[in-house]
């Protein structure tokens, strides 16, 4: 069944466009990141290169506390949000209950409505509860997920219901049992939400400027904006903007370098053997 | 698949339901609350507002220490500047704030937003503030091409405050070279064609090595020095209520082709689109010998230029012409009355003389009041930079940037057509009568 030599050929040079058209913004950015300003927007390779944009981005973006705010946005919606979709999930999988075709409606008209409708009434009801301005305020709305409860959902519902039963036999409660048979039965469901929620709110910007007022509690895209919206009254600065973007993205390209290879590998081993 | 599909149509509904309900419940949660937050603690006022970064550098370091230098010189005030984003993020952040009762005293937002603001009824005319503390001696201290875009319907309603105008900078080493006195910047179109033909550079292949003009294409902003240099009157491209546009006069034909010639026939500007963001990075890579883009570029080009440089008058035909851009203060509807009084306390002690001037010199926008320009730390600048000076002189020709109704979907408008004139897709005039047809039909509700 192995293909021809031509065919792999081909298969290895589209492969090869793709992934030089995937990598080179990537690659570009990092480059221009330690260019001089006056460089950035040419074509040049003039071998001339500088720390001074990242000298400059660390006059302009307090990151230390601004990463600790994004650290602290993300791993506390993450944290809650596999928390709440497991039990979630687990309800709409197993459990039997009247109203569960209305509950699983509203779960799923929950992705259909895009988030920027709801900005004005979270936004309200977030006054209401006092919770304008504070970090609680900009994760709260996250801590439930319509799309990892229906991702786990599909996830749970491929788990033989024979195993759900020996487990019963041997004694477990419904906790034990999402422990010791759903969770890790799934790990390939979680990574993928977690990867999706991370990159989602570790990006998010609109929320978090309408919510925070204090410059202590902003996060990192707040701190971006800081250089990229300059490009009204002045030229945008390319050089810093650049070098700023490279720092903020560096995290999540480790974490996805890391991760790819297992997030790959959980795909294709996944199943009941 | 017939069941996922009614199950899709019911979502469907049932989220356009959800939708509505919480829209629905807007104004009764605002009714319900009294005043949002607890901006009165003690005896302090609070006063908070937003502000955008429009230029690079440390501004948002420069707009705090404002608000603690206030609050030491006033203890009974506390200031809190939150910052919002670009112009438009600040806009979507206040409609929000404002739907919740939830709004700041007052705001830094664009000079045309006016319009928009007045149509929200979110903001207050200042007139009573003003004659209350100021008066005519301050008022009149703004430059009047800064003042258009403040006054509406006979009343003040926003007191500028980061303003910029579109310049001409030149590269004289570019000019000497070519043999041109770089004492003598263009000052008709005519010039402005001929030398910018002449500053033109071709490599023995034929490709262009350096552009000898580049006039960034962005629409309203940037076409409109040409628009009001050659129209009848002095016309701007609107009338001055903001209810019509003129677009489609045989003035602006002329002025549009003349652009368009600057690339096809004088070979002095590429032909086709020119993005602003690139025209001041050519200008200091030596690429581009004139160029005209915002003075908020001044500080830049200033700092990264390795060669001699000018600043000229925009050339003109009938009148100079130029555009003042940036942002204004404007004070939100909803304040309490010694919420008003602090804040306009702090406007009046943001755009105190000794301060504007300090302003242009960290920010490199223009100090709004002509007392600033008389003060010693100006004079000092214009010592250092003195190219700066012209860019002062080219405020009295300074008219304001498009207000209309539906700025935003006219300039949007006025970007596409003029593009497609510039790559060719239709002729000078087929696109202004296009466009002047969308302006009278978007405009249409407003004349009723």
């Amino acid at each position: 069944m192995k293909p021809s030599k031509p065919i792999r050929i081909l298969r290895a040079v589209i492969l090869t466009v793709l992934c030089a058209i995937w990598v080179f913004p990537l690659l570009w950015t990092a480059f221009s990141a330690f260019r001089p300003g006056r460089l950035v927007t040419s074509f040049s390779f003039e071998p001339v290169f500088s720390l001074e944009n990242f000298r400059y981005i660390f006059d302009i973006i307090p990151f230390a506390s601004y990463t600790m705010n994004s650290l602290i946005f993300v791993v506390g919606i993450l944290a809650v949000q596999l928390t709440t979709i497991t039990f979630a999930a687990y309800a709409v999988a197993r459990i039997p209950f009247a109203g569960k075709g209305v509950v699983m409606l509203l779960i799923m008209a929950q992705i259909i409505i895009p988030g920027e409708v709801l900005l004005l009434s979270n936004y309200l009801t977030l006054r209401d509860m006092h919770l304008l301005d504070t970090r609680l305020g900009v994760m709260i709305v996250s801590f439930g997920s319509a799309m990892g409860i229906l991702l786990l959902r599909q996830s749970y519902k491929s788990i033989p219901l024979a195993l759900e039963e020996a487990a019963v036999l041997d004694g477990c409660n419904v906790l034990q049992m999402l422990v010791y048979i759903y969770i890790p039965s799934c790990k390939t469901a979680y990574l993928s939400f977690a990867i999706v929620s991370i990159n989602w709110h570790w990006n998010n910007f609109l929320w978090p400027l309408i919510v925070i007022n204090s410059p202590n509690k902003r996060s990192l895209p707040l701190g971006l904006a800081l250089l990229t919206k300059s490009s009204g009254d002045a030229g945008p600065q390319w050089a810093a903007v650049t070098a700023a973007t490279v720092l903020i993205m560096l995290p999540l390209l480790i974490l996805f370098l890391i991760f790819q290879k297992q997030f790959i590998k959980s795909f294709l081993t996944s199943g009941m053997k | 698949m017939k069941k996922t599909a009614v199950a899709l149509c019911m979502s469907l509904m049932l989220g356009m339901f959800v939708g509505c309900s919480s829209g629905g419940s807007a104004p009764g949660g605002q009714n319900a609350a009294s005043g949002g937050s607890a901006k009165s603690s003690g005896k302090q006022v609070e006063v908070e507002f937003y502000y955008p970064v429009q230029v690079g550098g440390a501004i948002a370091q420069l707009v705090e220490s404002y608000a603690s230098d206030f609050a030491a010189e006033n203890p009974d005030i506390k200031v809190s500047p939150v910052f919002s984003g670009g112009y438009a993020d600040t806009l979507q952040k206040l409609i929000t704030a404002i739907q919740a009762d939830n709004q700041p005293q007052f705001c830094i937002l664009a000079n045309p937003t006016i319009l928009t603001l007045i149509s929200m009824d979110a903001i207050i005319p200042l007139d009573d503030l003003i004659n209350k503390d100021g008066g005519s001696e301050y008022i009149n201290d703004f430059y009047p091409g800064f003042m258009a875009n403040s006054v509406f319907d006979g009343k003040v309603w926003s007191i500028p405050f980061q303003r910029s105008a579109l310049l001409m900078f030149y590269n004289r080493d570019h000019f000497r070279e070519v043999g041109l006195d770089p004492e003598k910047p263009p000052k008709s179109w005519e010039e402005m064609a001929e030398y910018g033909q002449k500053l033109t550079k071709f490599d023995q292949n034929g490709n262009v090595q350096r552009w000898g003009l580049l006039i960034p294409s962005g629409g309203a902003w940037d076409f409109g020095p040409f628009a009001i240099a050659n129209s009848a009157n002095g016309e701007n491209l609107m009338t001055d209520d903001g209810r019509k546009c003129l677009l489609d006069t045989p003035e602006n034909v002329e002025a549009l082709q003349y652009l368009k010639d600057l690339g096809t026939v004088y070979k002095a500007s590429p032909e086709g689109v020119v993005d602003m963001a690139t025209a001041p990075a050519n200008f200091i890579e030596g690429k581009a010998s004139m160029i005209q883009v915002s003075s908020g570029n001044l500080a830049n080009i200033n700092s990264s230029a390795d060669f001699d440089w000018g600043i000229c008058l925009l050339p003109y035909t009938k009148r100079p012409a130029s555009i003042a851009g940036g942002g204004n203060l404007y004070l939100m509807k909803g304040s309490s009355e010694e919420e008003l009084d602090a804040t306009w306390r702090f406007v009046r002690w943001l755009t105190e003389p000794e301060r504007q001037a300090q302003w242009n010199v960290d920010t490199g926008y223009i100090a709004a009041r002509k007392s600033a320009h008389e003060t010693e730390t100006m004079r000092k600048y214009y010592e250092e930079v003195p190219q700066a000076k012209i860019g002062f002189e080219q405020l009295e020709s300074c008219y304001n940037e498009m207000r209309v109704y539906e700025s935003e979907k006219i300039g949007n408008a006025l970007t596409d057509k003029y593009d497609a004139v510039m790559t060719g897709s239709l002729t000078v005039e087929e696109a202004l009568k296009e466009l002047q047809a969308f302006a009278d039909e978007t405009l249409a509700p407003y004349n009723k």
